[in-house]
Order: structure tokens, then C-alpha cells, then sequence
């Protein structure tokens, strides 16, 4: 019975543990919405209308403006192997947080507003989300 | 008997144990405010009056754009001795508004889904 007792006792602890996780972070993007953009046409108000808010706007290079489209679909599965010494958490959520995570597609617009570039893919793969510094004031 | 009676019933909460948790960010976004405004005509102090403080402004050159945003995240899961099972489910109500070099709004968008976020397990396809 104690070797049994003793046998048990990493696993009540939760040191070893099986784990399976989902985690779906906003909505797949319409991919029917994005064949409907055009280059060279197609304007920002075309794509907030067609895909909505985005996740992220910023300011590209000449005057151009990115607005980025993300979401998260993904399933993790397996061993974990710890000792808990320390853990807090947060109930903030960040958009920071998540782009790391985040696939979906990034659309440059030049500075005439219309599209000029489409590219797909994982969001941090793109290299483009980077947090720029406001313009200085003229 | 009584022993073993004990024993098992201080192990019950050690054999099994579910959770659900639901944690948000910011307020949720009142689309009929948002309706209110008009893209050519609100200025972004009608705007700021309207909807309140931005989560975010982005500055465009002499243009701006700001985020309004709300997250409403659900996590269920349980745990079976060394079995656990987690599925985390994230939507966001989000809006972006851009304003030209005036001020005078000129586009919005947006996307109300943190109503869709919902408790399920990691097999099940609530979206589906």
C-alpha cells in the first residue's frame, strides 16, 4: 500500500501530466472576400467592407498604410514534465501577445489608398509587424 | 472500513476536476453608437464623444487611425489524474476608424464577434 501511495505521488501532484489544447483566437478570414480585392483598385473602405476591422494598422514605407488580418486555429498535444515554483497570471489581453501566433494576410495600400501589395501567410513570418514610431510633427 | 472510506473519499477531488474560466478586455462596443457616425462628417471629437477614449491611435503620417476594441475569451477544460484537456476560445469586437490630415473621419470598419466566443471541449467544432 505505501509503495502504491508513494508510486502515486508525482502523478497527484501534477509534476507529470498529459496535456491537449485548443486555442481559437478570432475568426478565420473570409477567403471568398479576399479573392474580391483587387490590386490596384481596390481601397481601404473596399477592405474594411469586404474582411472588417482589422487586427493591426500601421504606417509602411512611403506613405503607405498595412493593415493586418489574423487569426489563431491550433491544437497542441503532449508531455509535460514540472515543478511549479512560481506562477501568475494576468487577466489583461494583449494584441502584442498574440501576434506571434496569428496567420492571415497583410495589405499595403500606397499613398493614393489603393492596394498594392497582398501577401499571406504566418503574420510574424511576414516580418512586418513591427511597432514604428509616430511621424514627427512638420 | 472507515479508513478506507476516508481514503477514498479525500482522493475523489484528486481523480477528476473541470473548470471553465471567461476573462475580458476593455467594454464591448455599442454598435449603435457606432452607427451614429458618418464617414465624411464626424470628426474625431464626435467620435471621441461618442465611443470614448481609443484602445489604440496609430499615427499615418498627417493621417491617424484609431482601435476600439473589445476580447471576451472562454476557457473550459478538466483533468483526469495526468490527462488534461483545455480549449480556449478568443473573439474580439473591434473597430478601426481613420481620420484624414483634417481630422474628419474617413473610413471605419469593423467586426463584432466577442458574442461568438463559447465554452466547449478540444474535439468539438462550436464554429463549425
Amino acid at each position: 500500500m505505501r509503495k502504491l501511495l508513494l508510486c502515486c505521488v508525482p502523478f497527484l501532484s501534477a509534476c507529470v501530466s498529459f496535456r491537449y489544447e485548443r486555442h481559437a483566437t478570432f475568426e478565420p478570414l473570409n477567403s471568398e472576400a479576399i479573392g474580391e480585392l483587387d490590386i490596384g483598385t481596390s481601397g481601404i473602405g473596399d477592405a474594411l467592407a469586404l474582411l472588417g476591422a482589422p487586427v493591426y494598422v500601421w504606417e509602411g514605407v512611403g506613405d503607405s498604410i498595412v493593415l493586418a488580418y489574423g487569426f489563431e486555429h491550433s491544437r497542441e498535444r503532449g508531455f509535460t514534465i514540472s515543478i511549479p515554483v512560481f506562477d501568475r497570471s494576468s487577466a489583461s489581453f494583449s494584441y502584442d501577445d498574440v501576434s506571434s501566433k496569428l496567420e492571415g494576410i497583410v495589405l499595403v495600400f500606397g499613398p493614393d489608398e489603393k492596394l498594392e501589395i497582398v501577401r499571406a501567410g504566418m503574420l510574424r513570418d511576414l516580418g512586418l509587424i513591427v511597432r514604428r514610431r509616430p511621424a514627427s510633427p512638420e | 472500513m472507515k479508513v478506507q472510506t476516508l481514503a477514498f473519499l479525500l482522493l475523489i477531488p484528486v481523480f477528476s476536476s473541470c473548470f471553465i474560466s471567461r476573462r475580458t478586455a476593455n467594454e464591448p462596443l455599442q454598435e449603435k453608437r457606432m452607427e451614429t457616425l458618418q464617414t465624411g462628417t464626424s470628426t474625431a471629437a464626435d467620435v471621441a464623444a461618442t465611443l470614448g477614449a481609443p484602445n489604440e491611435v496609430v499615427q499615418l503620417g498627417k493621417r491617424m487611425a484609431w482601435r476600439y476594441d473589445f476580447t471576451n475569451a472562454k476557457t473550459a477544460g478538466f483533468t483526469i489524474l495526468i490527462l488534461t484537456f483545455i480549449n480556449e476560445d478568443a473573439r474580439a469586437d473591434r473597430a478601426w476608424l481613420f481620420f484624414d490630415e483634417n481630422s474628419v473621419l474617413q473610413y471605419a470598419g469593423s467586426t463584432l464577434e466577442a458574442k461568438h466566443a463559447g465554452y466547449a471541449m478540444p474535439w468539438q467544432d462550436i464554429h463549425d
